[in-house]
């Protein structure tokens, strides 16, 4: 296999070769680290790239091998985390040079079961300032740039493992997901996003944006990977208050059955809000695709989703501002200007606001388990728009004018009040060669069923198999 | 309510803002000002929602007997 396939290829193609001992790690990362070599002067989805790390820990991952202590599917795998995981010795800067300096003493809990299961960590990856912002704007450690097109944003706020994962130069990337910022970048740059159930993935040493709203997810190439992930960093974690005691299934197990029957929710009012035609046109198709595939389609209704916005909103600035209001006291001069705004705003808003806007998630998650009494899933874009052009402030969709952050988020942040999960796989291109996402979401803790609808849909489909030009 | 506010007064901002700690300076305060009434009218759609007695999620999680 090419260098190029191998940083291309699925998780489960390189653990047959690496188990098989056709490739070894050390070649595996080397490979990557070329790919790296190659893109990440155009990309910039590195903040720290950790070559001699990673070749080291190849080496030891080839030498466990070679005794016979396999470890499993991840085992010699390259992994990138966003730079809000923490990671013990290695620098952890939020995307900000505010920390610049700073390196935990200890991984964060993904990162601790990356390494237990024999992943390698291969850097740490970009991101917007401390993940709050959708575009993959940093102007301390450069922006992010989309694979398909370098003028275009990646997405946010895990732009850098957007990037990393659909250029090939990563296998599996970590992102955090608060208005949607693992979905977000994974749909603009044509790869697999998953937000997972809030409590599912440990949130033990990330940096917190929002903490009610803060999910942990994998940006992978493909469904499988994204499923083998989720075996790996699932699981309750005493360090994390919010950590679900659940089972945890195999969640490669589900992929192949067949999904005839399953009822497909078509959430209306995402068809009725800002939605450019051309991805409307694509995504209507995915979702026919799926009815060809045997599932029952059914338009159903999210009567609370123009008022999602607000409700995210307030809860994500309050917390916010609450988590920065020190950073903001003592270093409100080093911020992004726009992400100081952000969270300055967040300080005006009352405690009578917030509480409000929590009675109104009740209120918003009661009507959607509702809709669930008679859909498997819902399905609806990911984006209303392909990638925008990098630092555009606003948008413009069927001749209205709207703000890009309000527009990019608009599908995303309903799953983020709900706590449930949301997948996005790619589903087409536009004319211009932009990938298109759709996005399906799922009862809580129904992973396997949202990734088996996904990976039905992949598998027979080749847009998961088109590669950007970079 | 801050949030059903249309019309925020420019010294109740300005009070506010210096109440939370945040040093604004003369370049900056205008263009935060401006910020924060976007915001404010952006979530206006808050105050139009009828909550009538519903309970917010519980940010407090009582201890669980199996945890004793």
């Amino acid at each position: 296999m090419s260098d190029m396939n191998l940083c291309y290829a699925s998780v489960r193609d390189l653990s047959d070769l690496i188990f098989q001992k056709q490739i070894s790690p050390v070649e595996l990362i080397d490979a990557h680290l070329d790919r790296i070599s190659e893109t990440e002067a155009v990309l910039n989805s590195f903040i720290t790239l950790l070559a001699d790390e990673a070749r080291e820990a190849a080496k030891r991952a080839e030498s466990m091998i070679n005794r016979g202590n396999y470890l499993g599917p991840l085992h010699g795998i390259p992994v990138g985390l966003k730079d809000l995981f923490n990671t013990g010795g290695v620098k952890t800067t939020s995307g900000s040079r505010i920390f610049d300096n700073y390196i935990p003493n200890e991984d964060c809990t993904v990162a601790s079961k990356f390494r237990a299961a024999g992943a390698i960590l291969i850097g740490k990856l970009n991101m917007h300032q401390f993940a709050y912002g959708p575009t993959g704007e940093n102007p301390d450690y450069g922006h992010m740039h989309n694979p398909w097109d370098p003028e275009k944003i990646a997405g946010g706020s895990s732009g850098g493992s957007g990037s990393a994962a659909a250029s090939g130069q990563c296998t599996i990337t970590m992102g955090s997901d608060t208005g949607g910022s693992v979905r977000i970048p994974s749909a603009f740059c044509g790869i697999v996003g998953l937000k997972p159930t809030y409590g599912l993935v440990s949130r033990h040493g990330l940096t917190p944006l929002s903490w009610c709203l803060d999910h942990p997810g994998p940006m992978v190439r493909t469904v499988e990977d994204a499923a083998l992930s989720m075996n790996v960093i699932s699981g309750f974690d005493p360090k994390d208050i919010a950590s679900a005691r659940v089972t945890i299934p195999d969640y490669s197990q589900s992929l192949n059955k067949p999904i005839r029957g399953m009822k497909v929710g078509i959430v209306k009012e995402f068809f009725d809000a800002l939605i450019d035609p051309e991805v409307e046109l694509v995504v209507r198709n995915a979702i026919s695709h799926l009815e060809s595939l045997g599932a029952e389609l059914h338009e159903v209704s999210m009567p609370m989703f123009e008022q999602s916005q607000a409700i995210s909103g307030t809860i994500l600035m309050c917390e916010a501002a609450a988590y920065h209001r020190e950073l903001l006291k003592l270093h409100a001069e080093e911020l992004y200007p726009p992400v100081r705004l952000r969270l300055e705003s967040g300080l005006l808003i009352t405690a009578a606001d917030y509480l409000k806007a929590q009675q109104a998630r009740s209120m918003f998650n009661t009507s959607v388990d509702e809709l669930y009494r008679s859909v498997d899933v819902l399905v609806g874009p990911s984006q209303p728009i392909t990638a925008p052009t990098l630092l555009e402030q606003s948008v413009e969709i069927n001749g209205t004018r709207i703000g890009t952050t309000a527009a990019v988020t608009q599908y995303s942040r309903p799953y983020n009040i709900t706590g449930t999960p949301a997948i996005t796989i790619p589903c087409g291109f536009s004319e211009s060669g932009m990938p298109i996402g759709l996005q399906i979401a799922g009862k809580a803790f129904d992973e396997a069923t949202v990734l088996q609808i996904a990976h039905a849909y992949e598998s027979t489909t080749e847009w998961h198999l088109q590669h950007p030009p970079i | 309510m801050v949030s059903s506010s249309n019309d925020l007064p420019y010294d109740a901002f300005l009070y506010l803002m210096r109440q939370s700690g945040v040093d604004l300076k003369p370049e900056h305060e205008q263009e935060l000002f401006s910020y924060v009434k976007n915001v404010l009218l952006s979530l206006g759609d808050l105050g139009r929602i009828d909550v009538g007695s519903t309970e917010p999620p519980m940010m407090f999680i009582p201890a669980q007997e199996d945890a004793l």
